[in-house]
Formats: C-alpha cells, structure tokens, sequence
C-alpha cells in the first residue's frame, strides 16, 4: 500500500467517528521502505503437469498466519504445500485463498491423510483404506481450504516401515488409485504425487513410484549431506517427464558452530538443490516473513564455489551428527527394534526445526520407544551407521528430550 | 619419680577406660551411620539441594497428603541447573520465562524409597509463562483435570496451572490421588497464585470464544513471540485479541520492532492520541485493519474489529488497573 492509499485510510478513520488526532509514522526518512524485497526469480517446469512452480516453494508445516501466505505470493511463490495433519495450515491457506481472490494463480499440494498429529503408519491412509476413505480425506481438505479443488494430493511419508513390499503396496493400492481417478473426473484434483523421507527404501520407493505411470511427481529428501552424486531415480524421474520436488534440503537445519552470515548457509543449499536440472523445485518451511528475506535471494541464482565452502564447511561441523534421512542402514542392527531414523527426526524437529510439541505428540505414540536404550550396551547400532553417527547416545538423549521423563536418579 | 609414675599409671587407667568406651560406642556410631544411610533422601543427590530450603516454593510441598508422606527434601532446580532434570528440555521452559524447580516425591513412609508421585512446581513467573508452558507441552486437549485454573489429566499424570505456577504431577502407581494432591498444593498456594492470575484478562471485545498462546513467530514475525491470543465472536465477525506480557523495557522494543517491520514492509501505520492514551492503526494489505498500544505492563491489540467499535472496552480495560505508559517511541 503506498502513500496515496493511507492517506485515504486516514481520512476512512476520521470519518468513521472516532476522535483522534493521529499522523502517520514516518517512514520515507532513514531510507528503510521501499527497498526491493527479495522475491522468487526463476520457474520451473513441474514434469509433465504443464505447471511452472517457483523454484524456492512454500512448506506450510507449522503455518503461523494467512497473512504469511500472502506475502509469499506477493513475493512470487506459486507452490505450497500442506496436510491435514500440519494443524491449521489447510484452514490459513484458506483464509489467505479468500482473501487473495487469486485460486488459479496458486498450487495447493495436500496429502491422503488425517488431520490428527503425525504417528507413524496411522496418520496418513494405509493399505486397508477404501475408496471413500481417500476422497473423505480430499472432500475435508477442500472444506478446510474452502476451495473446489486441490492441485496435487500425494501418497506421502511412503517409507515408514522396515517391509518394502508393504510400503509398495501402499504406494499403489488399487483403491487409492481408484479414488484418485474418481477425485479426477470429479475435478477435485488434478495431480497425484508420492513423497518419502525414509527411513527406509526411500530411492527405492521413489523409483517404483516414477517407474509405476501413475504418479506426475515425486517429493524426495535430497540434500548435499546424502547425495555425493545423482540419485539415479532423479535421473529415471527426468527421463520420464516426472518431476521432481525437493525436500529436506538443508540437513537437519543445524545452527551450532555456524559463522556464517544469516542466510548464507541455506541459499547455499538451496543453490546446490537446484543445481540439478533434475529437480523442478523445493519445498522449504516457512515460519516468518523473514525467512523470506533469508531464503529468496538463493531463487534463480548459481552454485558457486563460496557456497561449495560454506556446505563442505557444514558438512565437516555435522557430517558425524547428522542422522541422513532415507538411509536407514542402522535399522536391522538393534533387536530391540527401534525405529532409530525415525526417532531422530523427530528429534530433529524438536532440536532443529523448533517443533517441540508436535515431535513430543508424535514421538508419544511410538512403540516401543528410545526408552529401551536406556540400559542397552549393544553398539551395533553404532556401528551399523557408515556416516560415524553416534546412535545409541543419540536416541538416549532424544529419548530424554522427547519423552519428558524426570532424570530420577 | 615414684610420684610421677603413679600419677603416669593413673592417667593410664584414664586414658585405657576412656579407649574401651570408645570402643564400645564404636557400634552404636556404626549402627546411626547405617540407620541414617538406609533413610532414602533425595536431596542428597545433588549439591544444590540446601538451596531448596531457601525457596518459597517449598513451603507449598505439604508434609503429608492424601495418606502420602514427601520422601526426604524437596530439591531446587533453576537457569543453570534445570537441565539437570529435564535435559534436552530445559531450554523450552527457559524460553517461557522460567524461574525455578523445586520437586517433591511422595510415597508411604515405609517403603521411603520408592515414590509413588513425583511433584514437580514450575514457578514460571507470570500466568502467561505458565498458560504458555501447559499448552505448549505434550499437548493442549485431553480429560479436564479439575484442578487451578486450567489443566489436563494423563494417563500417568496431571499438568496444570495455578497464577504464575505450572504444576507436572507424575504417578509410578495406579490410582495415586494426583486430583486431591493438586487441590492441596492450590490450597497452599493461597492468594499468590490469584494475585497475580487476575492480570490474564482481555478488553470485552466479544462473546470470548478460545484462548491460546502462541510461542513464537506470532502472525509470520520472527520477533513476535509469547503472545496470548483470544478470539471474540461480535456478530458475525470473529475478532482476534493478542497481548504481550513483559518488561516496560521489552514491551517498548517489541512496539519499536513492530513499527520498523511495518516501516520497512510499507505498511501505513497511524499515531492516535486519544484521551490520554497514544494507540497505533495499521491499514495492512495482509492482516486487514488493525491496532496495538502498549502500556507499562503490555502490548494489546486486535485484529478484525474497528477501532472505534473496539473503543470502549479497550479504554475500559486500560483504565480497570492497567497504566499508560507516558509518550511512546515510534
């Protein structure tokens, strides 16, 4: 709004009848306004959709307002992707919706999920689900978004359990299927798309959803922590006009040690993210208008060899305590059980992401738990890990941090 | 020489009685050592405990309750120590304000070694910190607890607050009385607690239809944290207050930050003087119209409410004990 409007808002709140002797803050003076605001430079074609979405896209995990999707889209951002299960994201994208007037200028990508806290196998439609299941949980997304359709609805968080033909079967359950065709015609949706962070079969997962035909795009962890090169299914993803959207881009987020100046770690990650032609986007959370700041000036720019620093930099500081999503490698090696990879993301939400009660909540309903480690002196788990990550410390702290059971001596 | 060996002998016979004695003290010594040992204490577990006895907090823990004796002392936990108890979590309590610890264990006196019901009484320093801690841990719904002022009961547990005190009650056995317990502990608490639970209120903008606390990046600000938000219906229009609880010194910087944001974002923002109170108006191209004044105590505001309908409660609000602070700076 520029100066012309709020004078005519003044002169609005004179007449509305409330006595006031008012004057307008400056703000042309210390030369702070009317600087160019960072913005999405570059957009990418999203496999075969016909859509073009920014680069840098909006994850609305922990949304904390309307008003933030709005300044994304006034910043350039096209793309944003929630769930039921991410607490009022769907219903603030809504009320952005209705407050742009702008429906057919953004992507809504939303999950076959239910809007209940994250547990694992539970939270998001399993094999089992029937047709009506599926579009229940579209028709509630698009109540919740108050809106006619959702672009995309994905298969998501394919990878949670240990039996890969389990995971497969659920990725291309006929029934999903049949909703998703049903959901098409009915012009609810327009896209389907499957996603995995792990813990297991992540790429393979990923390739049988490419290979599969049925799915527009795919929604993989990809970050330079985890991959030294192309993962071939991006490479098969590309060939096959499927497109590919980035998640997990910065590594678990981590601050301590960093000296970099704000921003520069994660355009540098996003850079290197989007280096690859292979990749038509990421998906990054977005918790403030500053992040804007902070994140957009990476959008539409080149990899260069101070980024490449910054990452190897990262990557000496963390590289042995970074819990790479989709590897999984420690899983077999304790008989106990536990899910160690996905332990630590929730951990990785607490710590990293700031997300404390949602991984407390997630992490509750986990069986068995972190609490088994307390007295186990197996170190296979340790051992298991090729990148040095020390797994059995790791889960006896995230196990005191996410449980909240006093240290009774 | 004689006379000085038989005075030498006397002492002997002194000194040779007074060993036996001490030798026959020796058990019973012995026997006070064990007894003491065998009395579970956990106080004695960590070298912060004596300062437990200098907390207010302390006297809140009854002796006995509900046929459970506290086990040993209470111990005190606070900035520097808290991870000790809580590690991996501290942070998040530090964040929301947090003063201090002091836990009690309660078990029956014949088995002093095995608690039955952990009690641990955060003194988060104000009702908001402490509204803020119980809604932002482990989650916000479950079964009314029916204890203070707002809490929820657990499988294992019961988490409520009471003024500026959050109250975690943990149970290692089946059908511990944690309701009755909490009822005790807000008995104590007496007036303290109601002091200053008063000072959590809105201006009446509305019927009051939830209250929540946001932690952090209220409204996409990175700045703009610990915030309790109360929505009103008026009609048909859901209105949204917010307050910030603070420091004079914090509540001119977060008006200082919200005037910079809004400088920067272009945002126009008015000055209002009325009737001796100084308010700032936002026409925002994102939020809608809205408004904010801080006074010595908070910042208030609302969005989705006029400000000349918003006027009368909001005066009348400020004038019912809050006080203006003198001229803010913009």
């Amino acid at each position: 709004m520029k100066r012309r409007t709020f004078i005519q808002s003044a002169a609005l709140l004179a007449a509305s009848g409330v006595p006031v002797a008012a004057r307008a803050v400056a703000a042309e003076s210390d030369g702070s306004a009317g600087k160019e605001k960072a913005r999405v430079r570059s957009y990418r074609a999203l496999g075969k959709t016909g859509m073009n979405i920014s680069d840098i896209s909006f994850g609305a995990g922990r949304l904390a307002s309307s008003s933030l999707v709005l300044r994304a889209m006034d910043r350039g951002m096209n793309y944003f992707d929630t769930a039921p299960d991410y607490g009022q994201s769907e219903d603030l994208i809504g009320e952005a919706l209705r407050k742009a007037k702008g429906r057919d200028k953004i992507h809504i990508a939303s999950k076959y999920c239910q809007p209940i806290t994250y547990q694992a196998g539970k939270s998001h439609l399993q094999v089992g689900s029937k047709q009506a299941d599926y579009i229940g949980a579209v028709e509630n997304s698009l109540k919740r978004l108050g809106t006619d359709y959702v672009d995309t609805v994905f298969v998501h968080a394919i990878g949670e359990s240990t039996d890969f033909e389990a995971e497969k079967a659920r990725l291309l359950d006929p029934e999903m299927l049949a909703a998703t065709e049903t959901l098409k015609k009915a012009g609810k949706i327009r896209f389907l798309a499957a996603s995995s962070h792990g813990p297991n079969h992540m790429e393979r997962l990923m390739t049988a959803a490419v290979q599969s035909g049925h799915f527009d795009y795919i929604m993989p962890a990809f970050n330079f922590m985890k991959f030294p090169k192309v993962p071939e299914v991006l490479q098969e993803a590309k060939a096959k006009g499927v497109g590919v959207v980035a998640m997990k881009v910065l590594a678990g987020a981590k601050e301590s040690g960093m000296k970099f100046d704000a921003g520069q770690f994660e355009q540098a990650a996003f850079k290197w993210a989007l280096s690859h032609a292979e990749i038509s986007g990421l998906v990054i959370t977005i918790q403030s208008a500053q992040d804007l700041d902070l994140f957009l000036p990476a959008s539409g720019q080149p990899l260069t060899a101070a980024d490449q620093r910054v990452l190897d930099h990262y990557a000496a500081l963390h590289g042995a305590d970074y819990c790479r999503t989709g590897c999984g490698d420690c899983l077999e090696a304790c008989d106990k059980g536990v899910d160690v990879a996905t332990i630590l993301r929730h951990q990785m939400y607490f710590e990293d992401y700031g997300d404390e009660k949602r991984a407390m909540q997630a992490y509750a309903s986990m069986q068995p738990n972190a609490g088994v480690c307390a007295d186990c002196t197996d170190a296979a788990c340790d051992r298991a890990c090729g990148y040095g990550v020390s797994v059995g410390s790791k889960l006896r702290a995230a196990h005191r941090t996410l449980s909240l059971e006093p240290v009774v001596a | 020489m004689a006379g000085i060996r038989g005075a030498t002998r006397q002492e002997s016979v002194g000194v040779g009685r007074a060993r036996v004695g001490l030798l026959a003290l020796l058990p019973l010594i012995a026997w006070g050592v064990y007894w003491e040992g065998q009395r579970y204490d956990p106080g004695l577990l960590d070298f912060k405990n004596a300062a437990a006895r200098l907390s207010p907090l302390v006297a809140l823990f009854p002796e006995r309750a509900e046929g459970l004796a506290r086990l040993g002392e209470t111990r005190r936990f606070d900035r520097e120590s808290l991870h000790e108890y809580v590690n991996g979590h501290a942070e998040f309590f530090i964040s929301a304000g947090f003063k201090e610890l002091v836990v009690g264990e309660y078990g029956l006196p014949q088995e002093a070694s095995r608690p039955k019901v952990v009690v641990d009484l955060y003194d988060m320093g104000k009702p908001l910190f402490a509204f803020g801690v119980l809604t932002g841990e482990g989650g916000d719904g479950g079964p009314e607890a029916g204890v203070g002022e707002m809490g929820f009961a657990e499988s294992r547990g019961l988490r409520f607050i009471s003024g500026p005190y959050y109250v975690k009650m943990t149970a290692f056995d089946e059908g511990a009385p944690l309701k009755a317990m909490g009822q005790a502990l807000v008995k104590a608490m007496g007036q303290a607690g109601v002091a200053k639970a008063q000072g959590f209120r809105f201006p009446e903008f509305g019927k009051p239809l939830a209250t929540r606390f946001i932690k952090e990046n209220y409204r996409g600000l990175d700045f703009f944290d610990q915030v309790v938000e109360r929505s009103f219906q008026r009609g048909d229009q859901t209105i949204q207050a917010f307050q910030v609880m603070g420091s004079e010194a914090r509540n001119l910087e977060l008006e200082s930050k919200l005037l910079a944001f809004l400088k920067g974002e272009e945002i126009p923002v008015e000055r209002l003087e009325k009737e001796g109170l100084v308010l700032f108006q936002v026409q925002d191209p994102y939020e809608g119209e809205w408004f904010f004044l801080r006074t010595q105590e908070q910042v208030i505001g609302a969005f989705g409410i006029p400000l000349d309908a918003a006027w009368t409660p909001l005066k009348e609000f400020v004038n019912r004990g809050q006080t203006q602070h003198d001229e803010p700076r913009s």
